[in-house]
């Protein structure tokens, strides 16, 4: 009993152990990544720490959610209900919206000078520069995904299967839309007025933005646990089976398929001659857009993180490796690769 | 290998009494009241094994071998195996039931923390160790995690209008559940200054504490596992007639349950 104990009580500091996996943003020259106590600004040419967030008295939360640029701030939620404005240039701190309950998973939406910032209470909220909060929308559970707004709409999916359309101006609900499974990742948008998601009833569905409609469902292997790129009509996302998919995107049919040693979980990115995407065992593949590879690696470690390409260089988050940001070339060669400091 | 025996089965067999209530607290209590009711066969054969070792131990032969062989280990120890096996008490008995039974009490509780995912990548995992046909994923997740005043994934508080602070109800119960079980399950110990008689007494004592520290910081399901399975230990135990209610009143001694 007494060993069982000690056990237990080794394995949880407080609550459920809440890990993820790390957020990845860029923009020209610097990285900003968000793993475990830290939040990491790093030179995109060689891989150099630029600046850590918080300072180390400071630590003791955790940031899992994508950092996002807007202008001259960072915005980053942790998982300690806390939203942050960090100084890019510095690292310092600028403000700490504290108004929600639960975790920072999906990252902030910024358009029109508002705020839009998910959280594990269920709630949207919308803040305008100064963090007042202009309105606040609440879904059946969680949110995990970013928002994604036309303009006038914000486009928000709950993992209570519905996905919401609110007004961007007053969070006033314009439809929702049941779509038969958990939503943890944003939709997809095209110009064409359509949504696409993915769930974990095994489909990707593609929905009217106007009234929440479906215009088809296409059946996947296993859950869908990802948001789909949308590129030239066409949708490429993975299941947690590893299987990945092409699929047009006004049809609704398959174009080609892959089947992959793990989960796909990250969105796939856009590379010169192709695409790129991580897998759950740590493979890294590019392919064309027929669906041929162009070339594979493979990490130590496991890929949920979605890839991100910046310049010349393509940038994968890892989750569990021993190092946590690798940069890689267009055809694949590895340029440099970052571990934090103990 | 650990997650295809033990982790596997055990979330979905708790996932499936969640389907069917959807409480996952009520799934929780259901689950462990299983694994009892399973593990019930050991539980018997521990306590049985523990008598043996018990009466043994208040044997004349037993007691004069201690005097005739201290300081001679090896001897001592020649003569002891000769005893079991005359009173054909095997030694391991008491301690087997309990060795097999720790990997599932370790399973009971990784299995309701890995239930209880709150993240992305903890969903991910989750979905991985479900059997679709026995569990359906897209109507199971999100899993309520309310039961009653509490969310279950994170450390209950209870929090009444006009007190400041939160009262950890759950915690307060697992001390006093473990607190009763181990007196009312701690046999008598024939020399009270017997080594193993300390460490008995001291184990009632400091043992609720860690249990109800354990519960104050972590999920309040696995909380909720500690009360439910101290009560149906003590009731296990009573309908086999191996509890004794007068232990838990101050000033008495230990008795042997008739």
């Amino acid at each position: 009993m007494i060993v069982t104990a000690i056990l237990l009580s080794g394995c949880s500091g407080g609550g459920v152990v809440t890990n993820s996996w790390p957020g990845l943003s860029a923009e020209g020259e610097v990285a900003y990544l968000a793993s475990g106590d830290s939040v990491y600004a790093l030179g995109t040419n060689n891989g150099g720490l630029i600046w850590r967030y918080p300072a180390e008295s400071s630590r003791g939360t955790a940031f899992y959610a994508t950092p996002v640029l807007d202008n001259d701030q960072l915005i980053v939620g942790d998982y300690q209900s806390n939203l942050h404005g960090i100084n890019p240039k510095t690292g310092a701190q600028l403000w700490i919206f504290d108004g929600a309950k639960g975790l920072y998973i999906g990252h902030v939406l910024v358009e029109d000078d508002k705020i839009y910032a998910p959280n594990s209470d269920y709630n949207l909220y919308a803040l305008d520069q100064k963090q007042n909060v202009l309105w606040k929308t609440e879904t059946g559970n969680n949110l995990w995904a970013e928002p994604v707004s036309d303009g006038d709409v914000i486009y928000q999916a709950s993992m209570d299967h519905f996905l919401y359309a609110l007004d961007a101006n007053t969070g006033q609900e314009l439809w929702k839309a049941d779509v038969g499974g958990a939503l943890g990742f944003a939709p997809a948008l095209n110009g064409e007025g359509k949504l696409f998601i993915g769930t974990l009833a095994n489909e990707l569905i593609a929905l009217n933005k106007l009234d929440g409609s479906v215009e088809w469902r296409f059946p996947t292997t296993d859950a869908v646990w990802s948001k789909p790129l949308y590129n030239e009509e066409i949708l490429y996302f993975g299941d947690v089976s590893g299987n990945f998919y092409a699929v047009g995107a006004v049809s609704g049919t398959l174009n080609w398929s892959l089947q992959n040693s793990g989960g796909v979980v990250g969105t796939p990115a856009v590379i010169q001659d192709g695409i790129v995407y991580g897998t759950e065992t740590g493979e890294i593949i590019a392919v064309n857009y027929n669906g041929e590879k162009l070339w594979t690696k493979t990490v130590s470690g496991e890929i949920y993180t979605p890839p991100v390409v910046v310049g010349d260089s393509i940038l994968f988050a890892i989750t569990k490796g021993e190092e946590l940001l690798k940069a890689f070339s267009m055809n694949g060669n590895e340029l440099w690769s970052f571990s934090p400091p103990k | 290998m650990w997650d295809t025996l033990i982790i596997s089965p055990f979330v979905n067999i708790l996932l499936f009494i969640y389907q069917l209530f959807t409480n996952f607290g009520i799934a929780i209590i259901l689950f462990t009241i299983l694994i009892r009711l399973v593990t019930h066969p050991l539980t018997v054969k521990q306590l049985k094994g523990t008598q043996a070792m018990q009466s043994l131990q208040s044997d004349k032969r037993w007691i004069d071998m201690q005097k005739k062989y201290k300081g001679e280990k090896d001897k001592l120890a020649q003569e002891q195996m000769k005893l079991y096996k005359e009173m054909g008490i095997n030694p391991m008995a008491s301690c087997l039931p309990t060795l097999i039974q720790f990997p599932l009490i370790i399973g009971l509780y990784q299995s309701i923390i890995r239930s209880l995912a709150n993240t992305p990548l903890q969903i991910f995992d989750l979905i991985k160790v479900i059997y679709p046909s026995f569990v359906n994923v897209a109507t199971l997740i999100p899993i309520n995690n309310k039961f009653l005043w509490m969310d279950l994934s994170l450390p209950e508080r209870l929090y009444i209008p006009g007190i400041a602070i939160g009262i950890p109800v759950l915690a307060i119960l697992v001390v006093i559940t473990t607190y009763f079980q181990s007196k009312l399950m701690t046999p008598p110990q024939g020399n009270p200054q017997d080594q193993t008689a300390m460490m008995g007494n001291m184990m009632s004592v400091y043992m609720p504490f860690l249990m109800g520290y354990l519960a104050f910081t972590l999920a309040s399901g696995l909380a909720l596992y500690f009360i439910t399975s101290n009560v149906v230990g003590i009731i296990q135990y009573s309908m086999l007639g191996k509890v004794n209610w007068r232990n838990l009143l101050p000033g008495q001694k230990p008795v042997q349950p008739k």
